[in-house]
This record gives C-alpha cells, structure tokens and sequence, in this order.
C-alpha cells in the first residue's frame, strides 16, 4: 500500500446555517486518483476549496505527509506542494498567458525590478511541454483564447508551483473529446510519478475510469469511500442522490423522429477564421446534435447563428417566413434562443437576484403599452418558473451568484422554455451539472422536442450527443463533415472516425 | 495568419489612419497643421496630457478613478513654486516638493477609498474640493498680502521650454512603459483590473498594490504638475470643483488610449492619443473655433467620442 499523502479528521465548515462539509474524514494514498462524487451543492468543491488553502475550515484536522497542515491561502498551500484548478477560477483576460501562469510569482523572472517576457513566454511553453498539454498561443491576450485553452493554461498554471497533491475541480467539463484525451494522458503520467489527484467530476463514466477511490458525498456528509472496483455507476448514482433515479436518462427509441417543417434554414454560414460554409436545416421537433474536436469551429456556430460574431456572411432564416436573422434580436422576436457555454460570462446576471435573471427574457412581454412593468406579474412569472423548474432558491431574491451550477442552468435554461419557442440553440447545457439536473435537462429537452420546438444542441460530450439528438452534424476544421442519422449511424467509433 | 502578424497589420492601420487624418486636416487648414513650427507647439502642448494620463493609467487601471487628480495637480504645483521662489529652495523645492506633494495628496485620496471603502469618484470628489478649497484659502491670503493670488514662477522654468521639455517627456514615457509592462508592480495593477479575484487567489496583495500604483501614478502626475508651472509661470486656484477642467484633455487621452489596447500597449498608446487630441483642438483653433466655449464644447464631444471608441466592442453594459 503506497503512503499516505493527506488525511482529513473530522473536517466540518459552515456557511450560515447551511453545514455545507459535517466531519469528513478522508484518506488519500500517494499516486493514486481520488474521485469526490455528489450532486451540485454537496459539499465537494467546499472539501476541494479547504484542502487547498481557499476556504477556512471551522473545525477538524487535515495532515498531509503525516505534518498537520493549515494553509492560509491558495500560494501558501502551493508552498506546501498542493494546487488546484478551480471550477470557476479563472485567468486575467487582460494579460498575456505567460504572465497569467506565473501571476503572483512574477519576481522569479525579475532582474533589476525588470520583468522578462520572454524568459516567462520560455518558461511557460516548457510547462505545457513537459506535461504534453499541447501548445497555447502566447502573444496574445488571454481572453483571446477558447475556453478550452483557458482551462489549460490554468491547469499548467497549477502545476508551475510543482504540486504532488492536485485538485481537479470539474475540469473536464470544458474540454472538448481531444483535449479530454490529453487530460487523462497527463492524470495517467502524474500518478506514475508518485504523486496524487483529487478529482471533483460530474462525469460519472470518466470517474469509474480514472479514480482508484471513490468517495461519495451527499448533503455534506460523507456516505461511503471506497475503491472504484466496489462500485457500480447504478450504485454510485444512487448512493449520490441518496434513491433511485427514476424514469429514463438519455432518449430510449433509436429512431430519427420529427416533423417535416423547417424552422431554422442556415446556407452558407462563413466567420473568418471560425467557420466555413455551413449549411443545414433544422426542423420543427429536432434535436440535431452538433459536436467536433476542439477549434472544429462548434462553439462558434452557436454565437454565429445567435447573431453575436462579427464578419458573419451567409444566410440565417426562419423558413416559413423568410426572416433574416442577422442579430440576436432578429432571433428572439423569431422565437429563438441561445444557452452559451460560458453559463456565468454570457448567461447569467451573477450580482443579480434569480427574480432578475428569470424575468430578463420576457420583460418585453411583460412590459404594458406605455413600457411598464407590472412587479407582482414579474414576480408571478419568477416564482412560476422557480417552482415549475425546481429551482433550488430561499426564495426569488436569492442572489444568483450563490446557487449552485446545476440550479444556474437551470436559471439559464428554464427562462427561455416558459416563452413561446419555435427553437433553442444550446451549446453545452449540461457543463458543470450533477447527474440528477442532467437528468432533469435531458427531460426537460424531450418534453420541448415533443411541444415541436427544434433544438440545436452543441455538446463536447459524445455519449450525449448520441443519447439525446436525432441526427448528429460533425464538425471538422470548422466545416461540416459529415451528418449522420439515429436510424442508423450512432456510434461512438463512427463518429469519432469522421471528425478526425 | 499568426497573432504577432495581425497585430502588425493592425498597427499599421492605425498607423495608416492617424496619418490620414492629419494630411486631410492639413489639407483644410491650408497647410498649416504640418508645419514644424506648428508640430512643435503640438508637441508642447501633448506632454502635460500625456504625463497626466500615465498618472491616471496607473491609478485607474487597478480600478481606482480618483477625480482629485487635477486639484492634486494645482495645489502640488503651487507648494512647489512656492517652495522654489519664496523659500529660496530653488530646483529641490520645485522639483521635490511638488513631487512629494503629489504623493501625499493622492494617497490622501485613494486611502480614503480604500481604507473607508467609498467608492473611489466619491472620495476622488470630496478631496479635489478640500485641496481647491486649501489652495484658494492660501491665494485669498496671499492676495492680500503680496497683492497677487498666485505665485509666480519667475525662475527655474527650464522644465517647461524645449528642448528639456521633450527630454523629458521620453524619460516618461520609457518609465511608464517600464513600469506598465515589466515590472512586477505594474503586471500586478493590470491584474487586479483584470479579475480582481484571480489577482487575490494569486497571493497578489490587493491594498498595497493599489497604494503603491497610486504612489507610481502621483509621481507621474506631479511631474506634469511641474512641467505645466515652468510652462505657464503660475496656476491658478479654482473652487467649485472647476479643476476637474484641468484634467479633462488627459481623460479624453486616457480613454482614446484605451481604445488602442488591443492594438498597442497604453503607455504607448497615450502618446499617440495626446498627440492626436492636441491636434484636435490645434486644427479647432487653426480653422476659427473660438478657443471658450467652442472648443469645450468640442472637448466635451471629444470625450463623449473617446468613450465610445473605447468600449466600441465591448459586449455588455458599460457602467
């Protein structure tokens, strides 16, 4: 049995009345990956937060190396040999990626009180070179990258500090199926060298295939730890949710179903540098799927068809009407709607209350002749929608930026679906939810299938892809490749053989 | 095409479109714009702006918009002057003292802000207010004493005459950029604007960069505080928040340079852009606009412009 490397007795944090960790004790062995199960507000990204030095803990001991341990902070815990990528951290848009990296530590590359760039730039391309991470461009700014990139730069970021303990929190949400390859080729290379992974994940699957332990987490409370060999994913999911989940996950029938009329009509869609030629139609009561390898050009067709990239030519219609939708106004008074991947950049007011960010979509519906609003119709509405679609809340005052991420999509999705819809662009809807909201999405989805609304439904995750659409477009160096039908087309090897 | 080359090409646009807007400026105003004479009085009169907005960008960057700045700016100049002249501490007391002035002055300012969390344009205001108020205290006293309200700088004006002015202007702005770009300090300011929680997370200490950028950004404007007493002899006291006007050219260049970010770096981008405004009101005043209310009116329409240019893609709500 290999060492101990952190141990954690009877860890307990409060925020308010809320016992978000009660008496965890957990023990890691060194070089091995250790998955935190749980629903979205159980308590992991707490445990990941105190481990790392980011969150005070209010009770409980933690050693690591058999030394007591208390970091102040995130740099002192990186001292200590232990990093972590946040879920929801992020970079300086404003600067560079080298100095994003190396942000906090700039004096090790100062002479003279004098910064070098370019000894940082070097040092930064080792970093991903050494962890095989692949290349990120870095005369840029950093909010010039994709998402994706920004992931990587702050994973290569965490391991700058030289950690033997990492935390992973929620990170392969972002990545698409390439970069994911590339993650877990790393995870696989940094336990062969002694040292250790926590890893925080929604994806069960890739949980069952990468951790060595798993501990699952419900309400705070520890339920059970254990090695992955023990589990099953119906166990696993189970013991997370604390019954069983009922009715069905993904769609059961394996048929392409929906109507003959055409809703959305694309010809010829070209963004430089993001897309080319893209033409396709999208019919009423369709879940077409979109997926690809990274910079295929996926997320920009979502942005691209809502009306927000610049440069755009070609065609974007309603086809019963022949509107042209140009911007994303054209698209909503079409009855359309878009769910950006970057749920907390261009989704959500975060500072906002829930009653806010329910009401925003519909506030010109709701607005009288003379342009205003009613407050108890606009409070109605919010507190419908957070009844209907469950919305975990105190109440419609709730402050969005303190729910959970699945309830944030739930916020995100749920307001659009109460409006009359003809269709729904979706890039990513499930990034950063637990099983149980996925659950709740994918229902929510077939029920808007069945209502007729045509639903475009980019995804990085391929299982959902093929579980959820009935005809998948693939992307490849942003152009379609290839459209393949549920009838008969949906295997996982078949696709990845066309996007490759 | 690689970033490095659209970069470039950018830049070269810019370029390409500055120089455009002074040959077609010169072309309506006879000719007169593109004179070396004429350049030279733009020159003149771009450095005072340009200092001012290097000040401003260290300040502001980390989120601090302190409206004390040109207040900052009278009363430091005036303890300068009166340090040189009636204390008979020539060079040191000009030099010196304005420059320490500056410091204290804006770390009154920006401690208030960040040590009794008010929001930086709040206390920015109320200060600029007590340092009129000090300065036209000292001038009603002095008026009656001296029989003139303000001190004049007779000697040591060197700093405002070219070529010293020029000079130093260069040494500014490769400081500036110095510090901006490749200094930890300067990295540091940048971050906290960027994503203030990222630059906490990083171990990045939050109040005493901010302090130290405000220290970094006084010492810039003091050094315009300076430059524009040996330029003009004397500046006057105002009440009633009439200093603001002091600043007005510099935040039009500040928010023009901004613009530019994405093209080039803001020291370097504040050089253009003072130039740029400077000519601005030197074509107004070439083509007849009364030097008043006509061109205030246009200053005003210049900053509004400059706003707009600086957040022509930003997708959300400018607060």
């Amino acid at each position: 049995m290999a060492e101990e490397i952190l141990k954690t007795e009877n860890l307990s944090k409060s925020f308010g009345a809320t016992k978000a960790n009660k008496n965890i004790n957990i023990t890691i062995h060194s070089g091995s990956v250790f998955g935190l199960a749980g629903e979205n507000g159980s308590g992991k990204s707490t445990l990941a937060s105190i481990i790392c030095g980011i969150q005070k803990r209010d009770g409980g001991i933690i050693y690591k190396d058999g030394n007591e341990y208390n970091p102040a902070n995130l740099i002192e815990a990186n001292r200590l040999h232990v990093s972590m990528v946040v879920q929801e951290l992020g970079v300086v848009g404003s600067l560079p990626p080298a100095i994003n990296m190396f942000l906090g530590r700039t004096d090790e590359f100062t002479t003279g009180g004098i910064v070098n760039l370019n000894k940082m730039e070097e040092a930064a391309n080792k970093q991903l070179k050494k962890w095989d991470l692949g290349s990120i461009p870095m005369d840029c700014m950093t909010e010039e990258l994709s998402i994706e990139q920004r992931k990587i730069l702050e994973l290569a970021r965490a391991l700058s500090t030289d950690p033997d303990f990492l935390v992973l929190d929620e990170i392969s949400q972002a990545l698409s199926h390439d970069r994911r390859e590339i993650l877990y080729r790393f995870i696989k290379r940094f336990t062969k060298e002694g040292k250790t992974i926590l890893m925080v994940t929604h994806d069960l699957d890739e949980m069952m295939e990468i951790c060595d332990t798993i501990a699952v987490l419900r309400d705070g409370e520890m339920i059970e730890t254990k090695p992955t060999s023990e589990f099953t994913i119906n166990e696993l999911k189970r013991k997370m949710i604390g019954r069983e989940i009922s009715g069905e996950y993904y769609r059961s029938d394996w048929k392409e179903e929906y109507q003959e009329e055409v809703i959305l009509e694309v010809e010829n869609l070209t963004v430089p540098d993001q897309l080319k030629d893209i033409s396709f139609q999208l019919h009423k009561g369709e879940i077409l799927g979109v997926c690809g390898l990274s910079d295929a050009g996926i997320h920009s067709l979502g942005r691209a068809l809502f009306g927000m990239s610049e440069r755009r030519t070609g065609k974007v219609c309603v086809k019963t009407t022949k509107a042209l939708l140009n911007k994303p106004k054209d698209v909503i008074k079409a009855g359309g709607a878009y769910l950006s991947k970057d749920r907390d950049l261009d989704g959500l007011m975060l500072d906002a209350s829930l009653g806010s960010n329910l009401a925003v979509p519909s506030v010109s519906d709701l607005s009288g002749r003379l342009g205003f609003l009613n407050p108890r119709e606009v409070k109605n509405l919010a507190e419908e929608i957070k009844d209907s679609f469950e919305i975990k809340a105190t109440g419609i005052e709730h402050i969005v930026k303190s729910l959970s991420g699945g309830n944030r999509q739930k916020v995100n999705l749920s307001r659009w679906l109460v409006k009359d819809l003809k269709f729904i662009i979706l890039d990513c809807p499930t990034r950063g939810v637990d099983i149980g909201v996925k659950a709740y999405i994918y229902n929510i989805l077939k029920k808007a299938k069945k209502e007729g609304i045509g639903i475009l439904l980019i995804s990085d995750e391929l299982s959902e892809t093929i579980g959820m659409s009935d005809r998948i477009m693939i992307m490849r160096d942003r152009r379609i490749a290839g459209i393949l039908s549920r009838n008969t087309d949906f295997t996982e090897d078949k696709i990845i053989e066309v996007m490759l | 095409m690689g970033v490095k080359m659209r970069k470039l090409k950018k830049q070269m646009i810019l370029l390409g479109c500055i120089g455009a807007i002074f040959v077609i400026s010169n072309m309506a105003v006879d000719g007169r714009l593109l004179t070396w004479n004429n350049m030279k009085i733009i020159i003149t009169h771009a450095i005072f702006p340009s200092f001012v907005s290097w000040g401003m960008m260290f300040i502001f960057t980390s989120g601090l918009i302190d409206l004390s700045i040109g207040a900052n700016i009278l009363l430091s100049a005036n303890i300068g002057a009166i340090c040189a002249m009636d204390l008979g501490m020539g060079y040191f007391g000009l030099i010196g003292m304005t420059l320490i002035s500056a410091v204290i002055l804006e770390q009154l300012s920006v401690n208030c802000s960040v040590n009794l969390k008010i929001p930086s344009w709040i206390s920015g205001l109320g200060m600029a207010l007590i340092f009129e108020a000090i300065l036209t205290f000292y001038s009603t006293i002095r008026s009656k004493t001296e029989g003139s309200s303000n001190i004049t700088l007779v000697n040591y004006r060197e700093m405002g005459s070219m070529p010293y002015m020029a000079i130093i202007w260069i040494i500014g702005f490769a400081a500036a950029y110095i510090i901006f770009n490749r200094s930890t300090l300067g990295l540091n300011i940048r971050a906290i604007g960027g994503n203030e929680g990222v630059a906490k997370a990083m171990g990045i200490n939050m109040k005493k960069t901010m302090l130290s950028g405000a220290v970094v950004g006084a010492l810039f404007i003091g050094m315009a505080a300076i430059i524009q007493e040996s330029y003009a002899g004397k500046l006057a006291s105002t009440s009633g928040l009439g200093s603001l006007s002091t600043i007005f050219k510099s935040l039009a260049t500040v928010l023009l340079a901004q613009s530019f970010e994405r093209v080039v770096s803001m020291p370097v981008g504040i050089i253009f852009s003072a130039v740029f405004v400077t000519s601005l009101f030197n074509v107004l005043t070439l083509i007849g606009v009364p030097s008043g209310t006509g061109q205030e009116m246009c200053l005003g329409a210049i900053v509004i412009l400059c706003g707009i240019i600086s957040h022509w893609r930003y997708k959300g709500v400018v607060k």
